[in-house]
């Protein structure tokens, strides 16, 4: 998690005001917009997306008391966000295949965004185990909130997150040997 | 498997038990071979598959979720029979040994009987919770009368129940309390119709309307299959036992309707959650009847 | 360790990398196994490229500190808007009341309706307003999960606390 953005949403939660918001959106939105980038969104519908979650985020404040849920809530507002998005434009969005936007990744072609290398890793595993990697290393969300947002147990994640770990160890040495 | 699939193999269900056991009973000597158990078998199989489903909706320790544990309970006792009822008839059974192995069949009938009264109970408690079913009118009391009238009529017959002569003590006791046993259930029929009228419509009163058809349709067709109805008007007992037969499928047609809920209302709280002011918009508009 | 460090050892050696005795043992078999040893390094290979991976693309995708605050003041003006709307909260329970009775029935709605205000409202008070309604909400998510189940609950919840009360 970035520094001070534990405190921000504590802080928000307590008191959601403008104020708090502010020091929220400061610390969040640009976590939120490099997920929608990396997930193959352009920089301004990642804006716009970002935007459209933070004002969902401050409309429902009232209802969530425990601020080690916050993250995996947000979480679920963004990826529905994209998937509503990708439902409303379905039509305009010629390269886009329903599935392949609900598994968080909007684009047939790879991202120019992501590296050859991660392109090659993230194509080797699965769609569930390369969701899972991408919240883990990428969003850098903790097991519990990775656990809360997509619905498996801790321990399940835990060895996911392994397995991946492992079978891209397996097939993708060090350079060198 | 999507849930429309799952409701038109239901109905399809509904539809081949009524044809089978109609073409068992109208005229009178066919062999269907014991399909129906099968058919019977399939249709609890998915009652109970959708039953976890439904309760696992419910929070832990609510009296819904005890009302649909006992629902599946209900429906695992019912495969059970069924299956038990397919091998029997398979391994010929059923003239070798009617009276002792086959009639066991009693134990998970009651079973199955005793668990759907618990979660009718449990069902009605949680809407009396709300105050409702609890007040009743002179029309229900009419319908539970008339209930209550199909009982001494069946006692009165149970010499033709299929296990009266069982050689086991307990398994006769147990089959000439069936008619109790059945008729329970179908009074608590007439809480849920009253709880029904209660709601005025809703994707809920789908699922009670189901329900209530299916508790009152096999009274029915057991008062028809044992009483002189049988033999003085065999059309009117093979109609009844068509559609006894054919009600069978209404307990999971009940429970997917009930899933169908939570799923719908699951999606409008996801999209409740991503844009709350698009469906707010959409919400108002049908209060000032915008279309 | 007799045999080569397992997959369980691997976990507990990554997520909890404390000095319990586990652990301290998989590091001895470390020093020692040749094998184990280069499985340790592919995988700090694969943990050292997506960091890598992470922070490329953070600094990729990064928006200067203006770019953020303008997008936050979009957001903080179009919230500003919104507070100027807002439902009395005889409005509220009726979209609320619109949203619920296609689930449950306008009879059921009605009920549970009920049964929260009264559980919301203090003896003296006969009327929701904006300081209640999330305590109104709370309850009637719960009376709706009991009858209609978690997901009806969860509904309510959702679209209760968007609704914005007036104040009074």
């Amino acid at each position: 998690m970035q520094q001070g953005e534990p405190e921000a949403i504590e802080r928000f939660i307590l008191n959601p005001c403008e104020e708090t918001f502010g020091d929220l959106f400061r610390a969040m939105a640009p976590r939120l917009i490099a997920w929608y980038r990396v997930r193959g969104c352009g920089k301004e519908l990642s804006e716009d997306l970002t935007q459209e979650v933070m004002l969902a985020v401050f409309r429902q404040a009232g209802h969530l008391r425990k601020p080690e849920l916050f993250r995996p809530w947000v979480y679920r507002i963004v990826k529905n966000a994209l998937l509503q998005h990708v439902r409303r434009n379905g039509r305009r969005i010629e390269t886009v295949e329903l599935k392949t936007a609900e598994a968080g990744s909007p684009a047939k072609q790879p991202d120019p965004l992501l590296s050859a290398q991660f392109s090659e890793w993230m194509a080797f595993l699965g769609e569930d185990e390369r969701e899972i990697m991408m919240l883990r290393y990428i969003d850098e969300l903790e097991y519990h909130e990775i656990s809360e947002l997509v619905g498996l147990p801790q321990g399940t994640v835990q060895w996911k997150i392994f397995n991946a770990k492992k079978k891209l160890a397996a097939r993708f040495k060090p350079r060198g040997e | 498997m999507p849930l429309r699939r799952v409701e038109a193999l239901l109905w399809a269900g509904f539809s081949a038990s009524a044809v089978l056991v109609a073409y068992r009973e109208w005229p009178r000597g066919h062999s269907i071979f014991a399909v129906d158990q099968l058919l019977y078998t399939a249709a609890y199989v998915v009652a109970l598959w959708l039953c976890l489903r439904v309760l696992s909706d419910h929070t832990i320790g609510s009296t819904m979720r005890l009302a649909w544990m006992m629902m599946a309970w209900s429906s695992i006792f019912s495969i059970i029979r069924h299956t038990f009822e397919f091998g029997a008839r398979a391994a010929g059974w059923e003239t070798t040994r009617l009276h002792t192995t086959v009639s066991l069949r009693q134990i998970p009938i009651v079973l199955a009987l005793v668990c759907l009264t618990a979660g009718l109970i449990a069902m009605w408690a949680s809407f009396a919770a709300l105050g409702m079913g609890v007040r009743f009118q002179w029309m229900d009391l009419v319908w539970a009368a008339l209930i209550l009238a199909f009982v001494p009529l069946i006692i009165n017959s149970h010499e033709n129940m299929q296990d009266a002569h069982s050689a086991w003590p307990l398994i006769r006791y147990l089959q000439s309390a069936s008619p109790v046993l059945l008729a329970i259930p179908a009074l608590l029929g007439v809480v849920l119709h009253r709880i029904r009228q209660e709601m005025g419509g809703g994707q809920l009163a789908v699922v009670f309307r189901l329900f209530i058809a299916f508790l009152l349709l096999r009274l029915v067709a057991l008062s028809a299959s044992v009483t002189a109805i049988r033999v003085e008007l065999p059309v009117l007992a093979a109609i009844a036992e068509a559609g006894g037969a054919a009600a069978v499928w209404l307990f999971p047609m009940a429970a997917l309707k009930r899933w169908q809920m939570t799923v719908a209302a699951s999606e409008l709280a996801r999209r409740y959650e991503s844009n709350p002011g698009a469906e707010l918009e959409r919400l108002a508009s049908r209060s000032t009847g915008d279309v | 360790m007799q045999n080569h460090i397992t997959d369980a050892d691997w976990l507990r050696f990554f997520d909890a990398p404390g000095d319990c005795e586990d652990n301290q043992r998989v590091r001895e078999h470390l020093a020692g196994c040749a094998r184990c040893a280069n499985v340790l390094e592919s995988f700090e290979s694969v943990r050292q490229g997506l960091v890598t991976e992470k922070d490329r693309i953070r600094g990729a995708v990064a928006l200067s500190d203006s770019e953020i605050d303008s997008l936050l003041g979009r957001c903080l003006a179009q919230i500003g808007t919104e507070r100027h709307a807002g439902w009395s909260a005889a409005e509220a329970t009726l979209l609320l009341r619109l949203l619920i009775e296609p689930i449950c029935g306008h009879g059921t709605a009605g009920a549970t309706i009920n049964l929260a205000r009264r559980r919301s409202l203090p003896v003296t008070e006969e009327n929701l307003t904006s300081k209640s309604w999330s305590i109104f909400i709370s309850n009637l998510s719960d009376a709706m999960s009991s009858i209609c189940g978690a997901a009806a609950g969860r509904l309510v919840r959702r679209a209760g606390f968007s609704i914005a009360v007036q104040e009074g």
